[in-house]
């Protein structure tokens, strides 16, 4: 596990699956490694997707000849430690300080990571095909008439489906008990 | 075990709803504690238009719609100019039905339904039989045969194409109708279906008949649909008025001439007539016209538009250019 960011770039841009694919093994042996009896299925599954989402976020401030494994061991590290805090254990991370690279600001992105974990039990709720037609154009950036092609159907009833799922959103996440008042 | 597809999805997830986020800017105050984040927009993070399809999701995702739509439709609904429905399915010989989603202005009235059946071996449900009626007790359309037709309040039905299959259970249908001028407000729509034609995968072909009978209330933002009006700004030697009205989903324009239209000279005629903003041209849709008077359709156009206070309006029949001016209300 030693290679360097640039081989997981493709036009620029994170290649996220591959990193997956590659590195989902290594964050779960750092969680377990470090805090395993401590957290539960459920938290390690969400520092794991967290890990590989913060990633995502701070792309640009990787340095392409690095090894992508440190980046992703400081990130997965901090993670830790955050929820260690809320269920106040100690942890060693020993292990890993000789390798860790400590410049992605996991803390300023931890507000939004809130929101956005906020927003995902709600997202969740959604029909299976929303979701997809939810990611193609927030994720994928597709243009609503490459949505359109690529699932064969109108125009209009993406653009119908994207109006409902973004209403419905903001609908439920004001009934979470949280108010979107721009 | 590691799902990592499991983990991608999850990832994939939260990167679209960061980036919804972002666009929205949707801030959050939890209860009464100041717990406020304004999400800055992070220039790093802005969207990079990217092609990049993930195959296995479109694989599992089969979903044709049926498409009865316009430009000045797909407009409104982009400026969320439409009304979506939460009703539940109304059931009949175990199928069910529900209108998805509707828009309606002065000239137009769009509707999408939903049918959902646990029926095997079904290609596609059409809504054949029907009738759409309001709360004034007024007709907007009923069709119970190619021959019987009633035209009511909607002079135009717009159904061109196959409904298609969303899943093996869920189909969808739709119906776009060209509306008369100067509809009185209603404040629901009634609808009684009451057959339905089902293809199977072997292509047998099943008439149902039955009753599926349900209301829709017509919301607040369907009614105010906020017209933008124009005028004749410049006399012209064929015209004696000429009043434009544009609105979400359209425009129509009244031409009086000062003398009858001999309407057989239009039959041969390339475009009749066509609107010209800016640098844009919009051909008419259709057409209605009685001794001396032209109603021009334009469904490929709406007040979504970036359309100009100044429009051209050629008219083939005299050859020739009149002006209309936005009327400052």
């Amino acid at each position: 596990m030693k290679s360097k960011i640039e081989k997981y770039k493709n036009n620029q841009k994170l290649d996220l699956e591959k990193i997956i694919d590659e590195y989902s093994g290594y964050v779960y042996s750092i969680i377990r490694n470090m805090a395993n009896k401590y957290l539960s299925q459920e938290d390690i599954e969400e520092i794991v997707s967290d890990t590989f989402f913060i990633l995502w976020k701070n792309a640009d401030k990787l340095e392409d000849d690095r090894i992508l494994s440190s980046y992703i061991a400081g990130i997965t590290k901090n993670l830790v430690k955050e929820k260690s805090r809320v269920i106040n254990i100690n942890y060693d991370i020993s292990e890993y300080e000789n390798i860790i690279q400590d410049n992605v600001k996991v803390d300023m992105i931890c507000e939004q990571r809130e929101k956005v974990n906020v927003l995902e039990k709600t997202v969740k709720q959604l029909k299976e095909d929303d979701i997809l037609i939810f990611n193609l154009y927030y994720y994928s950036s597709m243009k609503i008439s490459e949505i359109s092609k690529a699932l064969n159907i109108s125009d209009f009833n993406v653009k119908m489906r994207l109006h409902r799922i973004r209403k419905k959103i903001k609908k439920e996440f004001s009934k979470g008990g949280y108010s979107d008042d721009k | 075990m590691i799902n990592k597809e499991k983990i991608f999805e999850n990832v994939k997830l939260k990167i679209s709803i960061s980036n919804f986020d972002e666009e929205e800017n949707i801030e959050m105050k939890k209860n009464n504690k100041t717990y406020i984040f304004k999400v800055a927009t992070v220039a790093c993070c802005m969207l990079v238009l990217t092609t990049v399809v993930f195959a296995k999701d479109i694989e599992n995702y089969i979903k044709k719609i049926f498409n009865n739509s316009t430009e000045g439709i797909n407009s409104a609904v982009e400026n969320e100019y439409v009304q979506n429905e939460d009703m539940e399915f109304v059931y009949n010989n175990d199928i069910g039905i529900k209108v998805d989603n509707l828009v309606l202005d002065d000239l137009n009235l769009a509707v999408s339904f939903e049918l959902e059946t646990k029926r095997e071996d079904i290609k596609s449900i059409w809504i054949e039989q029907y009738v759409i009626s309001n709360d004034n007790n007024e007709l907007i359309y009923e069709y119970e045969n190619k021959d019987t037709v009633k035209i009511g309040l909607a002079n135009t039905i717009t159904r061109m194409k196959e409904p298609e299959k969303v899943t093996d259970t869920i189909f969808t249908d739709s119906m776009l109708f060209g509306l008369r001028q100067n509809v009185n407000d209603f404040n629901k729509l009634n609808f009684e279906i009451k057959s339905l034609k089902l293809t199977y995968n072997d292509d047998t072909v099943e008439v149902l008949k039955g009753m599926w009978k349900f209301d829709i209330e017509i919301k607040d933002d369907m009614k105010k649909s906020e017209n933008i009006y124009y005028n004749l700004s410049e006399s012209n030697e064929y015209i004696e008025s000429c009043t434009g009205t544009l609105s979400a989903t359209g425009m129509i324009i009244e031409v009086n001439f000062t003398s009858r239209i001999n309407f057989e000279l239009l039959q041969d005629k390339r475009i009749i007539a066509e609107l010209k903003s800016g640098s844009e041209k919009y051909a008419v849709s259709y057409v209605e016209g009685n001794l001396n008077q032209m109603i021009l359709h334009f469904d490929n156009i709406g007040k979504y538009f970036n359309i100009d206070n100044t429009l051209d309006l050629y008219l083939e029949i005299y050859d020739t250019t009149i002006v209309l001016t936005k009327k400052d209300i």
